[in-house]
């Protein structure tokens, strides 16, 4: 009897050893492209040119990489950084419309989400049903019915093109209404019933208790937001107003130095801002896979 | 005025969401019908066109070769992306690790696309890096513009969203009740009998909550694959997308209508019936 014990928990053993192992190989191979960018980076353009001849010109052989530069040097940053003005118009025009479009979806969309999660009215279900099926559509079928509503409203061609149509986001309301609906309804019972407004009831009830679905809400709002690619393309006709995230694509290979440099400093707020909301992010999500 | 006032105050609740909701319609609703109505006139004179628009759509080449594509990436996509990330969850659901693999997993949400789309045009080009570490291919396959487009699409799109799906599955294991698995390990059912009939039944609320988020995500990665691919892709990966920004450029504005009206009456069916069984 002892000895099939014994048995059983050296096969349970081994059997979580595999299992561990398989799964720090995922990680590992989901890591590891990104290994690549920082090496990129700090690569002199020659050095790159050279590891990336055979993609550049054409030639035969394969491209080679480099996880450490040979000569690390901060060439390619001070090209972005310094030497090209545009570089900064674009930063600050990203910065700007993530934080318009942030505030709008807090001014917006969190009351929104209350409503749904609090209140019971008719045609409540039929509406958030309507919700969930908007957050679905992809960019390119609301195409055509946004740009011809912009057009009435004289906001092509501008950032309000970008930041409102994104500010009325139905997916952030989704995810700080499942947020929401972890909040036992005994306690709006009870508050209301001692007489809480419901104003009230929203800021000292559903704020505290729904915070963590509301900051996983906004980290995945940033993330979209700053790496906004086909909106700022459609609707935005001067060069002058895009977002960094449009920039970096027309750098392409051909200035790869230039585009690992530009990668570095446009993942750098990105990984702040993950690793700043990651527990908020990883209970969010888990939330909408919860059922009420 | 005292009227609308009493009846501002009775419905006062309704404050919440008229704000929100007002914005919805402006920028989502209307603009629709708008297109709805379109779709059945011809733009150049304004003339009704009955069905004229929709007989165009149906009728042209890439429209059938972009339904095809979108079609099969979907139901190839979705169920792959879910099947991985279920495996990877059961996997990870009651090891050590899991608190630092979960990040790890998770870190490419993080990566913006046009960093994403750098680093995959140096693995898989002709002279690629992935075809400099593979032994046997001499001749170096073009990934992008050859029957594996596909593939290296799948890829990245597995790439980016396993992480996020994970999480999803881990949150239903955890909501399971543990004790019903144990009673039935005790008398002997073996891991793959309580998989088939205690596990995966006690998931399927959250198969439809996995499956939406998938379908999100997989529209979402048409720009990693317009970025490293541009707007004419090779055939096997011109999408439904592709189409109707290439019909944007063009000024084909009736074609358009038609095809929005199109998909998005399939979407709004398709995700009714989703929600139905997400909420239940």
């Amino acid at each position: 009897m002892r000895e099939t014990n014994n048995r059983r928990k050296r096969k349970r053993r081994a059997g979580s050893l595999l299992a561990a192992t398989v799964c720090i190989l995922a990680a590992a191979l989901v890591c590891l492209p990104l290994l690549m960018i920082p090496g990129g980076a700090f690569m002199s353009d020659m050095e790159l040119r050279r590891l990336l001849a055979p993609i550049l010109a054409g030639q035969e052989g394969y491209a080679g990489w480099r996880l450490l530069p040979f000569y690390p040097t901060l060439d390619c940053f001070y090209n972005v950084l310094v030497a090209s003005p545009d570089f900064y118009r674009l930063f600050w025009n990203s910065v700007g419309m993530t934080a318009a479009i942030l505030a709008g979806q807090l001014l917006f969309g969190l009351p929104s989400a209350w409503a749904f999660a609090a209140f019971r009215f008719r045609g409540r279900e039929a509406l958030f049903a309507l919700y969930v099926m908007l957050m679905l559509l992809p960019f390119q079928v609301m195409l055509l019915p946004q740009y011809l509503m912009l057009r009435s409203l004289h906001l092509y061609g501008n950032p309000g093109a970008v930041i409102l149509p994104a500010v009325f986001s139905t997916f952030p309301v989704f995810v700080m209404y499942r947020g929401f609906t972890q909040i036992d309804g005994e306690i709006l019972e009870a508050a209301r019933l001692e007489g809480a407004g419901e104003w009230q009831i929203f800021r000292r009830i559903g704020l505290p208790l729904g915070e963590t679905g509301i900051r996983a809400a906004l980290v995945l709002s940033f993330l979209e937001c700053w790496n906004l690619v086909e909106q700022p393309m459609a609707f935005l006709e001067e060069q002058r107003d895009w977002p960094l995230s449009l920039y970096l694509p027309q750098l392409g290979l051909a200035r790869a130095g230039d585009a690992f440099a530009v990668s570095v400093i446009v993942l750098i707020p990105a990984v702040c801002i993950f690793a700043l909301g990651q527990d908020a992010l990883e209970a969010g999500i888990a939330y909408m896979g919860v059922k009420e | 005025m005292r009227r609308i006032g009493k009846l501002l105050w009775k419905k006062r609740r309704l404050l919440f969401l008229l704000p929100g909701l007002s914005g919805v319609a402006i920028f989502y609703l209307l603009p629709f019908a708008e297109v709805a109505r379109r779709s059945f006139f011809r733009s150049g004179n304004g003339k009704f066109a009955g069905l004229a628009n929709y007989r165009a759509v149906l009728t042209n080449g890439a429209f059938r070769l972009a339904a095809g594509n979108t079609a099969l990436y979907l139901v190839i996509g979705v169920p792959l992306l879910m099947a991985v990330s279920l495996g990877l969850a059961l996997l990870l659901r009651r090891l050590a690790v899991r608190d630092k693999a979960l990040p790890a997993l998770l870190l490419p949400m993080a990566v913006p696309a046009a960093v994403m789309v750098l680093v995959l045009q140096i693995l898989v080009d002709k002279h690629g890096l992935l075809n400099g570490w593979l032994p046997s291919s001499h001749t170096g396959i073009d990934y992008l513009n050859s029957g594996c487009a596909l593939a290296v699409v799948l890829c990245s799109f597995l790439w980016k969203n396993t992480g996020y799906m994970v999480i999803l599955w881990l949150s239903g294991l955890a909501s399971l009740n543990a004790e019903t698995e144990e009673a039935a390990a005790v008398d002997g059912a073996n891991r793959l009998q309580r998989l088939r009939y205690i596990v995966l039944p006690g998931l399927s609320g959250h198969f439809f909550t996995v499956g939406t988020l998938s379908v999100l995500q997989i529209f979402k990665s048409y720009r990693e694959v317009w970025m490293v691919a541009g707007s004419y892709p090779q055939e096997r990966i011109y999408f439904l997308q592709h189409l109707l920004q290439n019909w944007y450029r063009k000024l084909e504005f009736d074609l358009m209508a038609a095809l929005t009206v199109l998909l998005s009456v399939l979407l709004l069916v398709v995700s009714y019936f989703l929600y139905r069984r997400m909420e239940r």
